[in-house]
């Protein structure tokens, strides 16, 4: 079983990425943090194995700055980058930051499932 | 004969021993007593030029200091008061040096020699005098000029902060405004996502009014914007995600005092503070609780908050990735960081009013 935090503030996003997680059977969601600014605080439990990030999050916390600090901190815990606004200075940066997989919103369980199931098999997941 | 020598010996050492009492005595006399000669060596020895004449500019006394100018001016022996101060005063076409200012004081600059020119009227038994004094004021006069240059650095200085500091705020203002419309995109993207979501799932996780709360809080967000608020919106205390993240690790997070803004840059950086104070303490010194303490010292003072735990104290304060990290974002607002180690551990954050700005 796969541990997720999921770091996002819309509410609406999190239950669906949640559901589809969580009905594959193979996917549990231990948080759900809307702000990057305080999520790796989580991560001091040691039970979290992946991180869904989006880049925009509460307070205008930057998820992508919050995936540096875990990279740094946690590099066992594997990180996604999540987002609806496509732009390639982000890529890059996560690039940079050690992130693993880089993925554009989709409402498709399947593709949520799919990338998180590449990612924690080892594979690089980026546009 | 022995009589004689010693007659030749007496006259031989007491003429030198005679001149020179004599010449002591002259000396004496000559300092003690004022005659003219006095008074001309004592005039020449004066470090201003000084002539007093008559009205008609007939010199009466007048030291080497004063004749100098004359020829160094006038290319001439001082020979008439009257004539060499309204020289001096005029500056006639093709004379080597400037003047200005008044008849009873101005000054007269050649080259890099300036003199400062005083014309009193005096009146000595009962006959009009002129006293026109000449003061060397160059070394002053140059570094007044050199301080006027400095002065005026200064005010180009400024003036180009100024600048500098009007361009950072309008850039600041854009950069909000561009943060803003990036996570207005972000949320209409998440918002249409949820409803594409929602139309299309059979069995979707989400309700209909999920969603439509969904859009209330962007077209809100919309609204805000199109105002020229470019803030986030926030429905609880900005500590509130910071206390959930304690209890999520079995900690409590106390909060005593009231942190008395609302500046979002200044709510951010308490986070991050506490952020790295709470996992340092958590990690290294087995802390179950973080009290997070605000100073009420006025907002004239700045802001001070204080991060205390329950841990273990550190017997070395090693400032690590985190530590350093933090005090780098609380030195770029300005601010300073110091630590307490008794009763406990404690991080003692201090940003002055107006920091970082």
């Amino acid at each position: 079983m796969t541990h997720v935090m999921i770091v996002e503030d819309q509410e609406l996003q999190r239950k669906i990425v949640k559901s589809a997680l969580e009905d594959s059977g193979r996917y549990r969601v231990l948080y759900e943090v809307d702000s990057a600014d305080v999520c790796d605080i989580y991560l001091l439990n040691g039970n979290v194995d992946l991180v869904l990030m989006d880049i925009f999050t509460a307070m205008g916390a930057d998820g992508i700055e919050a995936a540096e600090r875990i990279k740094s901190d946690y590099p066992e815990v594997k990180v996604i980058i999540i987002t609806s606004s496509p732009e390639t200075e982000w890529i890059v940066k996560a690039k940079q930051c050690g992130v693993e997989s880089f993925w554009f919103k989709e409402v498709n369980a399947d593709a949520i499932i799919s990338i998180c199931d590449r990612t924690m098999a080892g594979e690089s997941v980026y546009p | 004969m022995n009589t004689l020598r010693w007659i030749y010996l007496a006259t031989a050492a007491f003429i030198p021993l005679a001149l020179y009492f004599f010449v002591l005595l002259n000396r004496r006399i000559l300092r003690e007593r004022i005659g003219n000669a006095s008074v001309k060596y004592a005039m020449d020895h004066l470090p201003m030029g000084i002539a007093f004449y008559r009205e008609d500019g007939l010199i009466l006394l007048d030291n080497e200091a004063m004749q100098s100018l004359s020829l160094k001016l006038m290319h001439q022996r001082l020979m008439n008061g009257k004539d060499f101060h309204a020289f001096l005063l005029t500056a006639p076409a093709g004379s080597d040096f400037t003047s200005d200012g008044s008849a009873e004081a101005f000054h007269v600059i050649s080259g890099e020699e300036v003199w400062m020119m005083q014309r009193d009227l005096r009146t000595e038994d009962g006959v009009p005098v002129v006293q026109l004094t000449a003061y060397d004021i160059s070394e002053l006069y140059a570094r007044e000029r050199e301080l006027e240059g400095q002065v005026q650095k200064l005010r180009d200085t400024e003036a180009q902060l100024t600048q500098y500091q009007s361009r950072v705020r309008e850039r600041a203002q854009t950069q909000a405004y561009l943060a803003a419309k990036e996570r207005i995109h972000d949320s209409l993207g998440q918002v249409l996502l949820s409803t594409r979501y929602y139309l299309t799932e059979k069995d979707a996780k989400i309700t209909q009014e999920e969603v439509l709360s969904a859009w209330e809080k962007t077209i809100d967000e919309l609204d805000r914007f199109g105002t020229g608020d470019t803030k986030t919106p926030e429905e609880m205390s900005f500590l509130r995600p910071l206390e959930q993240a304690a209890d999520a690790l079995g900690a409590t997070l106390n909060v005593q005092g009231h942190p008395s803004t609302d500046d979002v840059r200044m709510q951010k950086l308490v986070i991050a503070c506490t952020r790295v104070a709470m996992i340092n303490a958590v990690r290294h010194g087995d802390a179950d609780e973080i009290t997070l303490s605000f100073d009420d010292t006025g907002a004239d003072a700045g802001w001070t908050f204080r991060i205390s735990n329950n841990g273990r104290i550190p017997d070395v304060i090693n400032e690590g990735g985190g530590l350093k990290s933090m005090r780098a974002r609380v030195e770029k607002e300005g601010g300073t960081v110091s630590y307490e180690t008794s009763p406990s551990f404690t991080v003692i954050v201090h940003v002055p009013a107006g920091g970082g700005e």
